[in-house]
């Protein structure tokens, strides 16, 4: 599933039927085509603007899965950072991480996103650097549980023993050791990002139109709601459907990493 | 020795069934306890002992199965026994201490509570096993029946406290168990076990995790014990000097069955079954004696070689050895061997 | 006399004890006294065993002397040089010389590390030999320590404990060290395993001139494997002396509970057993006086309890703390 939409929106422009951004205004309010006073040309019908909604959706979803991507790639190389200079250099530089790392947690983290991004301004490039700024802290944690448990292990004192220098180390010896348990929770928050996107941009504070982007036209549906349902629905379908196959993706890698390792 | 044997174990088969295939950790084990009686069992990992006992308790895990044969405890066959019928034996009459006295204690409990609770748990069974009606009743209307229980339970569990020879033993009861030391844990895992006064106390390598100093207490403790309650005690090892200080007789096992079986004294000082010899050549002393170790490595119990399962690694190994394994003869009063150089 | 070549002096290594942080303002500092003013030599080709029950420090020891963990005060010569003082470059190259075999067979492997990358990494770090002759000393090493060359690109898990103990050595012989530390190598191990690695650690030892520090709690091993052997007790040496004098005829009071607590199938079981009463004491702010003096049961009298007693030698070469002698 998850590979489906990554196929939609690496192809979107030639599969799209019409141009998300341009809306005939005539054809405005259209509904799916199975319904009556649909047309075969707008499969899933038209917004207020008269823009299909497939092609929307299809489009949407690059900037869904881009944002995603991008944020969790991010995120997860400062944290792993992070975690790794913290949990194997202990002491002070670890107290100052760590603390940050804290006051990071604290916030809740939709409060910050949008206090971000109104001290910001909306826009795409707004809103990741918004989700990037709090959410390594996560990582950051995680990473550094896991350092502070290898580090006792016998064979990073081993690799002391031989000569090896503390960089060499830290990124040789116990990164790969650390590697598995971020893979798995990585995956699981692109699905978490996917849906953050989605709310700031319902919020009016993401992605702005005419762009498409799932969560605002869950949003510009919102009034249309009752007579013409399908301009919010099918938006919303979508990120279902994106998040849950990502959802059962992390835990089919977190299955098939974990016991192989164990072996 | 007369009456009947407080343990007799027959022909006793316990599988594991893995993705990786069965693995046959006992394969036809056999031998008796005596009543007042102790015995040691002697083996290396993957040997089958510690399983073989789990087996007595009928405390086998998932995917651990006792296949097929008997155990016979005072004359019952427990394997016929229903789980609640076992609840009711383990702690009482058969009673298993373990490697970790660490581990075997809950840290947020007392230790007078945790003995108590032993106690407590199985008076309580007892009395709804067998109680009238009328006895239940008086007791559910009498308010201080619990009350009399717990105390007549931490007298008990002072008793046992004194028994294994804990100084300060009133003041020692409201501790916890991370105020006493690996040696004296162990004397309390010991107290719990003795508790509720059983007929054979099964200790698996109760001694491995500790200091010499204090293994040299702790068997002083089981061999006294043992004398002062007339109790059956098997004591499970990989190290024959243990078996010495403790046992009457000692058991050798190999991948998952006895290979030999005699007094102490005859077995150290004339081994018979080539393994067992070769053991004791493995064991460094301050003779300076070469060490001769013993070649190959123990055989996979998923594949075991056929015939008698230590011929890829004995010396002595003939054709027939290939062949046939060989069933444990007699071949001296007390004596018993599973070899084909004796047959 | 030859020069030793390893000096050891007024070795001492205390671990801060942390309450909190209320309680390191206000109240005095505890320290764990894991190591306290240990001094002694080790001469080139012997094999000394240090030997002692939980606590008694024998594990920092070694782990002081190669420098896993920093020592609090005293001196450690290797050749005539400082250790303790040396810059971090120069202690990276002495790493050479230097190496330890480690307890854990399990732990000591990184496991996700191939053998070949594990046997390598030393001879990669100190270039000892260039790129491209790696593979064939690693696989070389791999037939000394008696492992199958077709196995250098498998997995520590797929290894047994003799074999991944046996891989661990042949990591710690790759830059050809002249003193090896082994760290409780065969406790791990089953008893067949144990006798198969003790025999490959006695070949190599003759096959490359190395010096062991053989640290074990296991009597019987030490005995038939040591030259000479020094009983620690909380953190000091009690006696030091041959092997075969200390575990025939002991003279410290420790040195004699514990000899007497040995069993072995074969030992003479009409011996007096000596058995020591109470638990061993921890380490933490020890009293002025005797370590020995809880559990000690032949007092010489106050003295025991005042003082420590001094380290003298009663017979060439043996060597006792013990008020007794002083």
């Amino acid at each position: 599933m998850v590979i489906l939409w990554i196929l939609i929106a690496i192809f979107a422009t030639q599969l799209a039927p019409h141009d998300p951004h341009k809306g005939n205004l005539f054809k405005r309010l259209a509904p799916p085509a199975w319904m009556k006073g649909g047309e075969a040309r707008s499969l899933l019908g038209t917004d207020h603007m008269g823009r299909d909604i497939l092609s929307r959706i299809i489009y949407g979803s690059r900037i869904s899965i881009l944002i995603g991507a991008v944020v969790v790639f991010v995120t997860t190389t400062i944290g792993i950072f992070f975690g790794l200079v913290a949990g194997f250099y202990g002491g002070k530089l670890d107290a100052l991480i760590s603390r940050t790392v804290d006051v990071l947690m604290a916030f809740p983290y939709l409060v910050f996103a949008i206090g971000m991004m109104a001290v910001m301004g909306p826009g795409m490039l707004n809103l990741m650097l918004a989700l990037i700024y709090k959410e390594w802290d996560t990582v950051c944690r995680v990473v550094r549980g896991e350092v502070l448990a290898i580090k006792k292990i016998e064979y990073i004192d081993a690799a002391r023993t031989v000569g090896i220098k503390n960089a060499r180390i830290m990124f040789g010896e116990i990164l790969p050791n650390v590697m598995s348990p971020v893979i798995v929770v990585s995956t699981l928050r692109v699905a978490t990002f996917i849906i953050m996107e989605a709310s700031l941009s319902f919020l009016g504070l993401g992605v702005q139109p005419p762009t498409p982007a799932w969560g605002s036209m869950v949003s510009e549906g919102r009034s249309f709601i009752f007579g013409f349902w399908w301009i919010s629905t099918f938006p919303g379908l979508a990120i279902l459907t994106l998040v849950m196959g990502i959802n059962l993706l992390g835990e089919g890698l977190r299955d098939t990493l974990d016991p192989r390792l164990k072996e | 020795m007369g009456d009947t044997p407080v343990l007799m174990i027959d022909d006793l088969k316990t599988y594991f069934f893995t993705d990786r295939g069965v693995v046959k950790a006992v394969d036809g084990l056999s031998l008796e306890v005596g009543r007042g009686e102790s015995l040691g069992i002697v083996g290396e990992s993957g040997s089958g002992k510690s399983v073989t006992f789990l087996s007595v308790l009928k405390l086998n895990q998932y995917p651990s199965r006792i296949v097929s044969g008997r155990i016979l405890f005072e004359g019952k066959d427990l394997l016929q026994k229903s789980e609640a019928e076992m609840v009711d034996l383990r702690g009482t009459k058969i009673s298993m201490i373990f490697q970790d006295p660490l581990t075997a204690l809950n840290p947020v409990l007392r230790i007078g509570d945790q003995i108590s609770e032993t106690i407590i748990f199985h008076q309580k069974r007892a009395f709804f096993r067998n109680a009238s009606i009328s006895r239940r009743v008086s007791n559910w209307m009498n308010p201080w029946a619990q009350k009399s229980l717990e105390k007549r339970a931490r007298d008990r569990a002072l008793e046992m406290l004194e028994l294994v020879k804990i100084p300060s033993a009133v003041q020692r009861l409201e501790e916890y168990p991370h105020q006493f030391s690996g040696g004296m844990r162990q004397r309390v895992v010991i107290a719990i076990a003795l508790s509720c006064d059983p007929s054979l106390l099964i200790a698996d390598e109760p001694t491995t995790a500790l200091d010499v100093t204090i293994q040299a207490q702790i068997l002083e403790l089981l061999a006294e014990i043992r004398q002062k309650l007339k109790m059956s005690l098997v004591l499970i090892t990989h190290d024959f000097g243990v078996v010495k200080e403790v046992c009457d007789r000692i058991a050798v096992m190999y991948a998952g069955r006895i290979i030999e079986l005699s007094r102490v004294s005859d077995l150290l000082g004339n081994p018979r079954h080539p393994y067992t010899r070769a053991l004791m050549e493995c064991i460094p002393d301050a003779s300076k004696k070469k060490v001769r170790p013993i070649p190959g490595f123990v055989p996979s119990l998923i594949d075991l070689p056929g015939g008698c399962s230590f011929h890829p690694r004995c010396q002595y190994a003939m054709e027939r050895c290939r062949m046939e394994m060989p069933s444990l003869k007699q071949v001296e009063e007390r004596t018993l061997v599973r070899c084909h150089l004796y047959d | 006399m030859e020069n030793p070549l390893i000096e050891l002096r007024n070795l001492k290594t205390h671990f801060r004890i942390r309450r909190g942080m209320i309680h390191d303002l206000i109240e005095k500092k505890s320290f764990v006294h894991a190591v306290d003013d240990v001094s002694f030599e080790i001469r080139r080709g012997e094999t000394f065993g240090l030997v002692g029950e939980s606590g008694c420090g024998k594990t920092t020891l070694g782990r002081t002397m190669i420098r896993l963990v920093e020592p609090t005060a005293g001196e450690f010569f290797f050749e005539g040089m400082s250790v303790f003082d040396m810059a971090p470059e120069a202690l990276r190259t002495l790493r050479k010389e230097l190496q330890i075999i480690f307890q854990d067979p399990y732990a000591s492997l990184n496991p996700r590390k191939t053998v070949h990358h594990i046997v390598a990494s030393p001879l990669r770090t100190h270039q000892i030999v260039d790129r491209t002759q790696v593979k064939e000393k690693v696989l070389d090493l791999l037939d000394k320590v008696g492992l199958q060359r077709e196995h250098v690109d498998r997995y520590p898990h797929q290894f047994s404990g003799g074999q991944r103990q046996r891989i661990g050595i042949a990591r710690a012989l790759a830059t050809s060290p002249r003193f090896i530390i082994a760290d409780e190598p065969l406790s791990a191990l089953d008893v067949s395993i144990q006798a198969q690695i003790l025999n490959l650690l006695e070949k190599l030892k003759e096959e490359f001139h190395l010096t062991y520090l053989f640290i074990s709690h296991d009597l019987n091993v030490v005995s038939y494997f040591s030259d000479r052997v020094a009983v620690m007790y909380l953190g000091q040496l009690v006696e030091l002396g041959k092997a075969d004098i200390i575990f025939k005829s002991p003279a410290h009071p420790y040195s004699k509970a514990l000899i007497s607590a040995i069993l072995n199938a074969r030992s003479d079981h009409s011996k007096k057993k000596i058995r020591l009463l109470g638990d061993i004491s921890t380490p933490i702010d020890p009293p002025p006086g005797c370590r020995f003096f809880k559990r000690c049961y032949s007092k010489k009298g106050n003295i025991c309890e005042d003082s420590n007693p001094m380290w003298v030698e009663i017979e060439p070469g043996h060597y006792v703390a013990c008020h007794h002698f002083s």
